[in-house]
This record gives C-alpha cells, sequence and structure tokens, in this order.
C-alpha cells in the first residue's frame, strides 16, 4: 500500500487528469534530474518524462498499489531512460547547456555529474534529487543498501574534486 | 546498513546538493507530459468505445438471429425436432436441419404426432 494520502491515490486508479497533474506537480523535478542524469541530454530527458508518464496512465492500478510513489516513479523514469540510451541516436550524448534554468542543477555542477562514473551519478542524484533512502535506492538499482551508500560516497567524493559551489 | 557519517566536507557537499535540487521543472514540459497523459486517456476511451460498440452489435445479431423465422421456437417445434434425433443446439440452426432431414429448408419438418411430413 502506497504512503500517499488515501484521496490522490484513488485518482490515480480511476486516471483522473487531475491526478496525474498533482504526481507530476510532486514528482517530476526529481524524475527529471533521474532521466537527465542517465540520458545527458535534455531533449532525450523530456522525451522519458512523457513517456513515463502515458506508461503511468496506462499501468495506473500498479501505481496506486505502490509502496513509495516517489520510488515507484523514479524506478518508472529510470527504466524509459535506460531503454531510451540503449537505442541508437543520431545526436552525441555529449553534455548540452540548459537553456531553461529553473528545472534543474546548475551547468556546471551537470557538467561535474556527468563526469561521473553511471552507476555512481545515478546514486547521487537519486539520493539528493529524489531523497530515497539507501534502501529504496538500492531496490531500486538492483543492489544491496550497503552498495548503494558505498556509490553514493565514491560519488560524493569524486564531485568534490571537480564542483565548487 | 552501512550509512556511517561522511566526513564534515562531504556533508557540506551533501548540504550544497540538497540545496542546488530542483523544485519543479520548466512548465513547458509539464504541459506537455500533461497533454500526452490526456491523448493516452483519449485513446483509452476510443478502445473502450469501440469495443462496447462491438459487444452491442454482436447483441443486436445475437437477437435478430434468435428471432429469425426459420428458426424452431415453441415446445412443440422443439418436441418436434427431438423425435428427428436432434439435439437443441442442432435444431436452432434450420439449415442442418433441413440437411439431415432433406427436406427444403422452407418445409414444415414434422406433424405435431411426430411423423415426418
Amino acid at each position: 500500500m502506497t504512503h500517499e494520502s488515501p484521496a490522490p491515490v484513488r485518482g490515480l486508479a480511476e486516471g483522473r487528469p487531475e491526478a496525474f497533474a498533482e504526481l507530476y506537480d510532486r514528482h517530476a523535478a526529481a524524475m527529471f534530474a533521474v532521466a537527465r542524469a542517465i540520458c545527458g541530454r535534455r531533449a532525450d530527458a523530456e522525451d522519458a518524462m512523457q513517456q513515463t508518464f502515458v506508461e503511468l496512465y496506462q499501468s495506473r492500478q500498479a501505481l496506486a498499489r505502490a509502496h513509495s510513489l516517489r520510488a515507484y516513479v523514479c524506478r518508472a523514469v529510470r527504466n524509459t531512460a535506460l531503454r531510451a540510451r540503449a537505442r541508437p541516436a543520431p545526436q552525441s550524448l555529449e553534455f548540452e547547456p540548459s537553456s531553461a534554468p529553473p528545472a534543474e542543477f546548475d551547468s556546471e555542477l551537470q557538467q561535474a555529474l556527468q563526469a561521473l562514473p553511471q552507476e555512481q551519478r545515478e546514486a547521487l542524484v537519486l539520493k539528493t534529487q529524489a531523497e530515497l533512502s539507501f534502501e529504496e535506492l538500492g531496490e531500486l538499482l538492483g543492489i544491496s543498501p550497503n552498495t548503494a551508500a558505498s556509490r553514493y560516497r565514491y560519488a560524493l567524493e569524486k564531485l568534490r574534486h571537480t564542483w565548487k559551489p | 546498513m552501512n550509512e556511517s557519517p561522511l566526513e564534515p566536507e562531504l556533508l557540506e557537499l551533501e548540504a550544497q546538493l540538497l540545496g542546488q535540487r530542483a523544485q519543479a521543472t520548466a512548465p513547458q514540459l509539464r504541459a506537455r507530459v500533461l497533454l500526452a497523459v490526456e491523448r493516452a486517456q483519449r485513446a483509452e476511451r476510443r478502445v473502450w468505445l469501440s469495443s462496447v460498440a462491438a459487444m452491442l452489435l454482436a447483441l443486436l445479431l445475437l437477437r435478430g438471429s434468435a428471432h429469425d423465422k426459420s428458426a424452431p421456437h415453441s415446445a412443440a417445434e422443439r418436441a418436434d425436432f427431438a423425435a428427428l434425433g436432434l439435439s437443441p443446439a442442432e435444431s436452432k440452426h434450420w439449415s442442418l436441419i433441413a440437411q439431415r432431414a432433406e427436406l427444403p429448408m422452407w418445409a414444415p419438418l414434422v406433424d405435431q404426432s411426430g411423423a415426418v411430413r
């Protein structure tokens, strides 16, 4: 059973647009950070967001039964982003400067994140952006909570040398 | 679980990262995503309406078939066909009955005594 209050969850199960708007407002920023950490390019991350929300709507009964909505939607967008990344893309995955600032980390931090190994970047973004616990993080990534904590720590240590706020 | 405390420098960095946490996405992305959800909802409704329409059509066709004048209805008619050794399912199919009785489809098959005319 989800930790969310019953009314929004019922709205999601019934497929009400306002419930999905609320879901977006609560979790989209974290989801987008996850998508961006995996896809690299903003446009690809936006496509992943759109695809994820359509799929969440189509499987809304499972969504409404999720133990933690935030962990569930972050897992969903991660899976979509990984699928998108696996497809051959005509464009390179190089860092693309942000043109719409309010959505994410500043561009220097974004560059520093892109320089991290994929698994450390995911751990860092999921922990700091999606605010997942190490248990949730481990479950989402298919690793133990200890490994999740280690990846997070390594990511912080590397980032300390490459990003100066 | 290994959540050993981070060193002060890492804790400070973590705090700065948390401070950088995005609170919202670009409004254009929000509009685009929610529009896609609405489209998915409309597409789902169209599929649902199509399946309901197909089901209603099938019911109408079945009802029309049941009202087919060539299909037997009355108890007497059912008894007549039973006398011919035809199951109820078979008796509903006038063409099969006619074929087995070697009678034209429009011909009355049996009289009330069960004798083949």
